[in-house]
């Protein structure tokens, strides 16, 4: 038993303390660990819902992509050593959202990351484990939406160094999708290094309610996406400008104005710093 | 072949963003239709719900005689191009370009057959092997073209497609874009910001803005008869200059007074002026900076040039006048100099008025 746990956390790549096995038939591995890639078999005192998902995924995959079945990843106990994800972190988690054309997807997907490991984890959602992707995000979301003509949302995680890090980037994946709608990003790209600081104030443990209330919105949509853009456009004038296709006199009065309500000038680095961080906390609240 | 039907179309984000306003819209089978606006006015919501890429929010959406509000987008026969032109990295560009066909299980032969004929109509046909890091921006580009040409369908859906090509290429992919889209006598929309893009491309335009269709019309009659002030100013480069002005009647004729000088305006446009019941009130004047001419007269507007930029062909001066700076367009051997003082007429057939409150043309 204790050898199998072994093998099972190696294969898995993640933290197990305990495997129920069938009360009869205790030696007939076959019906054991054939059901182990069942949810309700795999137990763990710690292991929530998508844990478990995403270690059933994980073997899945797994079996799916060596061409052998789970008991016989499982009862070979040098599996693990060809496992050709453990042995690439460190990897990103890419997760991609689709409405539908779920075939189409999955092929496409399958076609892009023939190095990577996917998991498909719902008929609308898989994962991609990934290092140094031959394609950026955006034209991903791009290929899919012009080959298989479904609406796609990608959030892309941080690096992480090791399997025991999947469950919580994935779940930190959650939480940059409602940061996205929080701060009321059209984009359907979400990246960790951009939502870095949000995703920080989101978890900081004080009364972001209290907070909030010194911090309060400004109402003028137009206002609050100009100064946005300008500070993604590292406080550039012209390129701001561009960008919203406005004339730059125009982007001048618009940051007076904003100045005016705020009290910040945003122009000014402090002023940026202080004016974003106020406005995301207004926001997550 | 297709004609879509746009009808009342609104689309409400999650979040409460108001993105498309009741947009009415009918675009004509093998039309080349642009949308253009500034960033945020709709325009790309809108070629996305004719996708099916987004939901509308209430409205009804035709496809030739089918409501597709509820088909699925691969259902609808488009093809959409965007501005990245994400290829496969890995894939040559004919499998590039197989790839979509073997996803809808088109037999061998056929996918061969169209890849062929499209990658003549592209010129690619030497490329056909290469990976596309072999490629330049523009054959790139192509390429994503002919992943949607070999779909055959009914609608082209192209989003800023050229955006992110170097100037020169644009230029010449324009030029292409119009050829493919007479050899291929499809229906296209196309979305843009760039105005030039949509007055070269387009046999009609719609001008949005903040998620309302502001203008749709031939590329012709947007620059000589914009609606509104908006379209007025968003249309054209350098762009159109304004100036308050109040109109009076006298010795007949009606006038607009500015500053002082004084602008004698058609008797076509004074007709109509009587007839929105404008005489006495203040309006903006409009006028293209190619219809202000510099004179020897005393008779003219008494300015101050500030800069004048040589492109060749003609000159921009930018010139003040009381505090504030317009532009006209002259000849490139005018000799002028910073803080000249000269004087400039408009030509009164070519002035645009619009009301000071609704910002509507008060001459169409």
């Amino acid at each position: 038993m204790e050898n199998l746990l072994e093998v099972l956390k190696s294969i898995l790549s993640c933290e197990i303390e305990w495997v129920e096995r069938p009360k009869t038939n205790i030696l007939e591995t076959q019906t054991y660990i054939g059901k182990l890639a069942y949810k309700g078999l795999l137990v763990h005192a710690k292991l929530s819902e998508t844990e478990i998902k995403l270690i059933e995924k994980l073997l899945e995959a797994r079996t799916e992509e060596e061409g052998v079945s789970a008991q016989d990843l499982l009862l070979n106990p040098q599996g693990h050593l060809y496992d050709k994800v453990a042995q690439s972190y460190p990897l990103r988690l890419w997760r991609v959202l689709y409405k539908d054309s779920q075939t189409e997807v999955r092929l496409i997907l399958k076609s892009t990351f023939r190095r990577d490991r996917i998991l498909h984890m719902s008929d609308n959602e898989s994962v991609v484990l990934t290092g140094n992707s031959d394609i950026s995000p955006i034209e991903l979301l791009s290929i899919l939406e012009s080959e298989a003509l479904t609406r796609v949302k990608i959030v892309v995680g941080r690096w992480i160094d090791q399997a025991s890090e999947l469950y919580a980037a994935y779940i930190e994946s959650d939480a940059l999708l409602e940061l996205g709608k929080l701060l009321k990003i059209q984009e359907q790209v979400f990246e960790y290094e951009t939502l870095k600081i949000p995703l920080f104030i989101r978890q900081m443990d004080f009364d972001r309610e209290h907070l909030a209330q010194y911090f309060k919105p400004m109402g003028d949509i137009e206002l609050e996406q100009t100064a946005l853009s300008f500070l993604s456009n590292n406080l550039n004038i012209t390129e701001t400008a561009n960008k919203l296709f406005i004339h730059r006199n125009t982007l001048i009065y618009r940051l007076n104005k904003l100045e005016s309500i705020t009290g910040y000038d945003i122009r000014k680095f402090n002023d940026a710093i202080n004016y974003y961080l106020s406005y995301l906390v207004s926001q997550i609240k | 072949m297709a004609k879509l039907e746009l009808r009342n179309i609104n689309k409400i984000y999650e979040n409460g963003f108001h993105a498309v306003k009741d947009v009415d819209l009918d675009i004509e089978d093998k039309e080349f239709m642009i949308l253009v606006g500034p960033s945020g006015c709709g325009k790309t919501t809108t070629l996305r719900m004719i996708a099916g890429l987004e939901e509308i929010s209430s409205g009804d959406m035709k496809i030739g005689d089918h409501l597709v509000n509820d088909v699925a987008p691969k259902d609808r026969n488009i093809a959409m191009v965007f501005q990245n032109y994400a290829l496969y990295p890995h894939m040559s560009v004919y499998d590039n370009m197989a790839f979509g066909l073997k996803l809808s299980k088109i037999p061998k032969t056929e996918i061969h057959e169209r890849i062929d004929k499209a990658a003549k109509i592209l010129d690619i046909d030497q490329l056909l092997t290469r990976k596309p890091k072999q490629l330049s921006g523009g054959q790139r580009q192509r390429v994503a073209l002919g992943r949607a040409i070999v779909r055959k369908p009914e609608v082209f859906l192209m989003d800023e497609p050229l955006s992110n090509l170097d100037a020169k290429l644009r230029i010449q992919m324009r030029a292409e874009l119009i050829r493919l889209h007479n050899e291929l006598r499809t229906t296209f929309v196309y979305v843009t910001h760039d105005q030039t893009e949509a007055m070269t491309m387009g046999t009609r335009i719609c001008v949005m803005n903040n998620g309302i269709i502001q203008q749709v019309s031939d590329p012709k009659t947007i620059y000589n008869k914009p609606a509104n002030l908006f379209v007025a100013g968003f249309i054209g480069a350098p762009q159109m200059n304004f100036i308050d002005a109040k109109l009076v009647e006298k010795e007949g004729g009606i006038f607009a007074v500015i500053e002082g000088s004084e602008l004698r305006l058609s008797d076509e446009n004074a007709s109509k002026i009587k007839s929105g019941n404008y005489v006495n009130k203040e309006v903006i004047l409009g006028v293209r900076p190619e219809d202000i001419k510099i004179i020897d007269a005393d008779n003219g507007l008494k300015v101050k040039v500030e800069v004048t930029e040589l492109l060749g062909s003609d000159s921009n001066v930018y010139f003040t006048f009381k505090g504030k700076q317009y532009i006209a367009k002259e000849d490139s051997a005018i000799n002028l100099s910073y803080g000249q003082e000269i004087q400039v007429a408009f030509n009164n057939e070519r002035i645009h008025l619009f009301d000071k409150e609704s910002e509507q043309s008060i001459l169409l």
